[in-house]
C-alpha cells in the first residue's frame, strides 16, 4: 500500500528498546510499525514509498545483515539504519559497503537517530524522483519510430547531420526532419539535454547499429 | 647371715645340704624352752600342719624351729633341713637381706612383721610369698617366739606386674603422641590425660585448665554451648554417639583460636573396650594441615578469579551491548517525555508510564552492572543459602546477547520445587558461566546447523540437586572424556584448559561432582551434582 506518511519499520528483539523507539518515533509524527524479529518482519508486504528500517544487527535467527541481504537480493528498495550494541567496525564496514545508509552505536540520541531516518527518507524520495523521471523519459522514449530512434543514437554520439545522411544514406534535410521529431518528442532542449536522457536510459553505451553493421 | 648360700639343685635330699650353713646353724638348731612347745604340743602342731597356708615358728633370734606341713611340701625340703638359718636359704638372694633386715627390726621393737619376698619352690621356681610374723610372749613379758605365716602371691603379683606394665605401654605410647589423650568413663568423666593433654592446657591457661582428670567432659562441652560454641553442640552429641555404642568413631574438625594464633584441632573420638564403657577422646593439632589446604583454597580462589575474568574479558563487546539495551531503553524513553512535555498535551498516566519504564530500565542496567561488578570482584569467600534456580536464570540473562551473537538458542528447564543449597554464589555462578560459554565454544563450528543449548535443574534423591547443560555440538572423542577436567587438557587453541579444572575443583569443595556424557543424539551434557546442605568444607 501507499501512504504519503512516511513509515519507519522498527525491529529489535529487545523489548524495552523497541517499545522505546516505537513511542518516541511516532511522538515525532512517524508512521511506525515494530518487530521483535528479522522473521516477523520479513512475512511483512513491504510497498511504502518513503520508509526507511531502523534494524538492529543482533538478532536471534536471522540477524541484521541477513535482512539486508534478503532486501537487495528482491530489490526492494528500504534504506537501513543499523542500530547495535557492538561498536563492531568489520560488521559496520560490511553493513554499510552493502548500502546501508547508517550504523548508530547503542545508546544514541533521538536527533542522531532521526537524522539518518530523515536521511533515508530524502534517499526515498531522491529515488522515487528519479524513478518517476526515468519512467517518463522511457514512455517518451517509446514513442520514436524506428528511424527516430536510429537517428537519436547517431546524434547522442556526436554525428554530425552529414555524417549521419552518409551513414543512413538519406539526404541531410531528411535527417534534419528527423531530428526535430526527436527533440520535441523527447522534450529536449538541447543536444546536452538529450545526452542526459539517453544516459538515463542506459543507452550511451552501444554505437549507432549501423555503423556496427558495416 | 651369708648371702653367699651356693644354689641348691632341685628336690635335693635334705642330708645332702651345704656344709657352712648346716655348720652355722647347729648351735642353734634346739632352742631352749621352745622346742618343747613343737615336741610336746600336739596339738599345736596338729593346728598348723593341717593351715591350708606356709606356717613356720621361729625362735627371737629368727632361727627356724618348725615348719608346718604345708611349708615342707612347697620347699620339698625335710623339717630337718630347714631349721635354724637353714630355711633363709630358699629366700631368693636378692630378696634375703631385705628380709632378714625388716625382720631383725621387728624383732628389736617387738612387732608384727609383714614382707615379701620370692621364695623357692621345689620345681625351682621362685613364687612371691607374703610372711606375716606375729610375736609371740612368755608370761613374764619376754619374746619368746614368731608364728610366720606365708601366703603365695604370685598370680597378685603377676596381675599386678601386668598392670604396671600395660600402664608403662599406655604412657609410652600415648605420652610422646602428637595428640592431645584424654580417656573418659561412661559417664563422660575423664579418668586418664597423656602429657600432650596437660601440656595443651597449661599452655592455655585458665580455661583450659578446668579440663582435668575427675571433670566430666560432657558438662564442659556443655558450658560451651551455653556460650554459643556450635561445634560443641555437635561434639558433645558425637561422644554421647561413642558412649552409648551407636557409634564407633566420631571426629569432627573445628577451630581454637588461642591466645597466640588459630589453631584447628581434629576430634576423634573412640570406644574405651572395657566391660564399664567409657570412650578416649583425642584431639590431634591440623593447623599445618589446615594451613596448606586454607592456603589450596586460596590458591584456587585465586585461581578462579584469574579465570573468571579472563572469560569475562572475551564477552566484554556481549556483556557492552547487553548494558546497551537498557540505556538506549532509557534514552528513548526520556526523549519522548521531553517531547510529550514540550506539545503540552500530556496524560498524567502517560508520563506515569515513561518514568516506570525509565525506573524498570535503568534497574536492568543497575542489575547487569552488578552482576559484572561481582564476577570480576575477587570477594572473600561466603557461604549463603542459595536458590540454584536464579543464579542459572541470571547468568543466562547475562549471555543473553553472547548467545545471540553465537546463534545458540538457550533453553531452561528450572525444576519450581528446587531446595537451596549452601554454597559460593560466585563460584557456582562461574561454575554454570563456564559450562555455558564452553557449550558455546563447542558449538561454534559452522558445519553445526542446530545449536542448542539446555539448561536443566532438578532433584537427585532427596538430598542433592543436578544442574545439566545439554549441547549440541560435536561431542568429545570417547578417549579424551575422561581427561576433559584434567587441569591444561584442552581442544582449543586458545585458553590455558583450566577452565573444566576449575569448575571440578569448586564443584568439589562445595562437596559436589562434576561428570560430562556424550549424548545419545548430538553433543554432550554436563551434569553437576551439588548436595543441597552444602557438606563441603568452604
Amino acid at each position: 500500500m501507499i501512504t504519503d506518511r512516511p513509515t519507519v519499520f522498527v525491529v529489535d528483539d529487545d523489548n524495552s528498546v523497541r517499545k522505546g523507539l516505537d513511542r518516541l518515533l511516532k511522538l515525532r509524527g512517524y508512521r511506525v510499525e515494530s518487530f521483535a524479529s528479522a522473521e516477523e518482519f520479513l512475512q511483512e508486504d513491504i510497498n511504502v514509498q518513503v520508509a526507511c528500517l531502523v534494524l538492529d544487527v543482533n538478532l536471534p535467527g536471522l540477524n541484521g545483515l541477513d535482512v539486508q541481504n534478503f532486501l537487495m537480493q528482491h530489490g526492494i528498495l528500504l534504506p537501513i539504519v543499523f542500530i547495535t550494541g557492538h561498536g563492531d567496525i568489520p560488521t559496520a564496514v560490511r553493513a554499510v559497503k552493502s548500502g546501508a545508509i547508517s550504523f548508530l552505536t547503542k545508546p544514541f540520541g533521538e536527533t542522531e537517530l532521526v537524522t539518518e531516518i530523515e536521511n533515508a527518507f530524502a534517499i526515498c524520495r531522491n529515488e522515487f524522483q528519479q524513478r518517476s523521471e526515468l519512467a517518463d523519459i522511457q514512455h517518451r522514449y517509446a514513442t520514436l519510430t524506428e528511424r527516430e530512434s536510429e537517428i537519436l543514437a547517431f546524434v547522442v554520439s556526436g554525428k554530425l547531420n552529414k555524417q549521419t545522411a552518409y551513414e543512413l544514406g538519406i539526404v541531410e534535410n531528411t535527417v534534419k526532419v528527423h531530428r526535430r521529431r526527436v527533440m520535441r518528442k523527447m522534450h529536449a532542449e538541447s543536444v546536452a539535454e538529450l545526452v542526459l536522457m539517453t544516459q538515463k536510459l542506459n543507452l550511451v553505451g552501444p554505437q549507432p547499429r549501423v555503423q556496427a553493421g558495416r | 647371715m651369708s648371702a653367699s648360700l651356693a644354689r641348691r639343685p632341685l628336690k635335693s635330699a635334705s642330708k645332702n645340704h651345704s656344709n657352712d650353713l648346716k655348720d652355722s646353724t647347729t648351735s642353734h638348731f634346739m632352742t631352749e624352752g621352745l622346742d618343747h612347745i613343737v615336741e610336746t604340743n600336739d596339738r599345736f602342731r596338729r593346728i598348723i600342719d593341717s593351715a591350708p597356708l606356709l606356717m613356720c615358728l621361729l625362735d627371737a633370734d629368727l632361727k627356724g624351729v618348725y615348719f608346718n606341713h604345708e611349708w615342707l611340701t612347697f620347699t620339698g625340703r625335710a623339717q630337718a633341713d630347714l631349721l635354724g638359718d637353714q630355711w633363709l636359704s630358699d629366700i631368693h638372694p636378692q630378696d634375703r637381706d631385705r628380709c632378714i633386715e625388716t625382720c631383725r627390726k621387728a624383732l628389736d621393737t617387738f612387732e608384727k612383721f609383714d614382707v615379701e619376698c620370692r621364695l623357692q619352690r621345689f620345681d625351682g621356681e621362685f613364687r612371691y610369698v607374703h610372711n606375716t610374723g606375729v610375736p609371740q610372749f612368755l608370761d613374764d613379758g619376754r619374746l619368746e617366739s614368731y608364728v610366720t605365716t606365708t601366703v603365695d602371691v604370685s598370680a597378685r603379683k603377676a596381675a599386678e606386674d601386668a598392670l604396671r606394665h600395660s600402664e608403662l605401654r599406655c604412657r609410652a605410647v600415648f605420652g610422646p603422641s602428637p595428640g592431645n589423650v584424654a580417656v573418659i568413663d561412661c559417664a563422660g568423666r575423664i579418668i586418664g590425660l597423656n602429657d600432650g593433654w596437660l601440656r595443651f592446657a597449661r599452655q592455655q591457661g585458665g580455661r583450659l585448665r578446668s579440663v582435668g582428670v575427675g571433670v566430666n567432659y560432657l558438662e564442659v562441652c556443655q558450658q560451651a554451648i551455653k556460650a554459643g560454641d556450635h561445634d560443641a553442640a555437635a561434639a558433645h552429641q558425637g561422644i554421647l554417639d561413642v558412649l552409648d555404642g551407636s557409634s564407633q568413631e566420631y571426629s569432627l574438625e573445628y577451630r581454637c583460636p588461642t591466645r597466640t594464633e588459630e589453631m584447628w584441632f581434629e576430634m576423634i573420638v573412640h570406644p574405651l573396650l572395657r566391660h564399664e564403657g567409657g570412650a578416649i577422646v583425642t584431639h590431634l593439632n591440623i593447623t599445618n594441615r589446615r594451613r596448606a589446604e586454607l592456603q589450596a583454597q586460596t590458591l584456587l580462589h585465586e585461581l578462579a578469579h584469574v579465570s573468571r575474568v579472563a572469560v569475562l574479558g572475551e564477552l566484554t563487546a556481549s556483556f557492552a551491548h547487553e548494558l546497551s539495551q537498557p540505556l538506549t531503553a532509557i534514552q528513548t524513553h526520556a526523549h519522548a517525555a521531553k517531547r510529550i512535555l514540550a506539545e503540552k498535551k500530556h496524560t498524567h498516566a502517560e508520563m506515569e508510564e515513561l518514568l516506570s519504564d525509565i525506573l524498570a530500565d535503568n534497574l536492568r542496567a543497575g542489575k547487569i552492572l552488578q552482576q559484572l561488578r561481582a564476577l570480576l570482584k575477587k570477594d572473600r569467600v561466603r557461604l549463603k543459602s542459595l536458590k540454584l534456580n536464579k543464579l542459572v536464570r541470571d547468568v543466562s540473562d547475562l549471555l543473553h546477547d553472547e548467545a545471540v551473537l553465537k546463534k545458540v538458542k538457550v533453553t531452561l528447564h528450572l525444576d519450581a520445587s528446587l531446595p537451596r543449597v549452601l554454597g559460593e554464589r560466585i563460584q557456582l555462578q562461574q561454575i554454570i558461566l563456564n559450562l555455558m560459554v564452553n557449550g558455546f565454544e563447542a558449538m561454534r563450528k559452522k558445519n553445526i546447523h542446530k545449536r542448542e543449548l539446555t539448561l536443566e535443574t532438578s532433584m537427585m534423591g532427596n538430598d542433592q540437586v543436578a544442574i545439566l547443560v545439554r549441547d549440541t555440538g560435536p561431542g568429545i572423542p570417547e578417549g579424551q572424556i575422561d581427561r576433559i577436567f584434567e587441569p591444561f587438557f584442552t581442544t582449543k587453541t586458545e585458553g590455558l584448559g583450566m577452565g573444566l579444572a576449575i569448575c571440578r575443583s569448586m564443584v568439589e569443595l562445595h562437596g559436589g561432582k562434576i561428570s560430562v556424557a556424550n549424548n545419545p543424539e548430538k553433543g554432550v551434557t554436563f551434569r553437576v551434582v551439588l548436595p543441597v546442605l552444602g557438606k563441603g568444607k568452604l
